[in-house]
């Protein structure tokens, strides 16, 4: 059962999410491509005026006022939080870096073991918060469907059984095996899913914003 | 007479088995292995080593005792005492040393549970809360 779980199954969850990962960054690359391109309004097409370092952080503060900084504050910093929190802990988590040093003998630095107890408990907190906002307020429900409960749900789970793992609470074995099933779940799913956003996050805030800002409307990518 | 012949017998026969194993009596039957006493970094919880359940496993003693020279392990079994300071995993297994003394352990350890499981042997834990049991 370990051996499967532990083994096999680790590489082969990783192959499809990589694998997933460049086909969908290649479909993006391809389906843009066919579009027919209408030039932006040019940014910055006015004439540039000088402007003072306080005139400067007034204007980005501003442009602040389209974002989710002006519309849901609250669900801005949790979202920031969560999503800090979401990658530190697996990354820089104690119990990870050494089975990294035992199957490959080279390992990232380690958090202290309660600091990353910590952010796990501030990500299952966050996540709570997630679901209470899709049960109970009108607007959010309107467009949850079982697919979102899902996909939160999946990205919990390795979360919720590590904690339990790191606690030794239940059965240990049957918690552990179970935490690698939610890490291999969370990894094929990625590709697949809303998940990837891990990865769309990049290409949509960085190539489509360049095009708008930068590049004046401009394919560049 | 015959009776005290058979008593005799029976207490030369009580003593030699007594003093054949005296050697493993030695051993303690499980070992605590406390990180914090070579090492000031708050690590996790001590393990409990069952030392006479790899004895009885039939592992020989250089199966994990070792002095490395050239790829051979030449330590000398006799030195193999308890309380005797040069052959303590902490000797050789320095900060210092590629394989530091946690990485040591922790090789030697699920290395070998690894192994085992791979050839189907009966083995040990590899999960880590499996010997940093919390209390």
């Amino acid at each position: 059962m370990y051996d499967l779980i532990g083994g096999q199954l680790v590489s082969t969850a990783f192959v499809v999410f990589v694998s997933g990962l460049l086909y969908q960054g290649s479909r993006f690359f391809k389906l843009t491509k066919k579009k027919e391109w209408i030039l932006p309004p040019l940014a910055g097409a006015e004439k540039r005026v000088k402007k003072t370092v306080v005139q400067y952080i007034v204007a980005g503060l501003t442009s602040l006022q389209g974002t989710l900084w002006k519309t849901d504050p609250l669900m801005m910093i949790v979202t920031s939080v969560f999503h800090v929190c979401l990658i530190l802990a697996p990354i820089f988590l104690l119990g990870h870096n050494m089975l990294l040093d035992q199957s490959w003998g080279l390992s990232l630095w380690s958090l202290p073991e309660s600091f990353t107890n910590g952010l796990t408990i501030v990500v299952l907190i966050c996540a709570a918060f997630f679901m209470m906002r899709r049960l109970f307020l009108a607007r959010v429900r309107a467009i949850t469907s079982f697919h979102d409960y899902f996909v939160l749900l999946i990205a919990v789970a390795p979360f919720l059984t590590g904690f339990l793992a790191y606690h030794q609470w239940f059965d240990y074995r049957i918690v552990m095996i179970l935490h690698i099933l939610a890490g291999e779940l969370m990894l094929i799913t990625i590709p697949f899913t809303k998940l990837g956003h891990m990865l769309f996050f990049f290409l949509y805030r960085f190539f489509i914003g360049s095009e708008y800002s930068f590049t004046r409307g401009n394919r560049t990518w | 007479m015959k009776c005290k012949c058979i008593r005799v017998l029976m207490i030369t026969l009580a003593t030699m088995i007594a003093l054949t194993g005296s050697v493993l009596m030695a051993q303690q039957d499980k070992m605590i292995l406390d990180s914090s006493k070579v090492s000031k970094k708050k690590g996790r919880s001590v393990v409990t080593f069952p030392h006479y359940q790899h004895i009885e496993a039939g592992l020989d003693c250089k199966a994990c005792h070792h002095v490395y020279q050239n790829g051979k392990n030449v330590l000398d079994e006799s030195q193999l005492e308890e309380g005797n300071p040069d052959i303590r995993c902490s000797k050789c297994h320095s900060a210092k040393l590629r394989l530091n003394l946690q990485q040591a352990f922790h090789d030697q350890c699920i290395g070998c549970h690894v192994r085992y499981q791979k050839e189907k042997k009966k083995t040990g834990p590899r999960y880590c809360g499996e010997c940093h049991i919390r209390k």
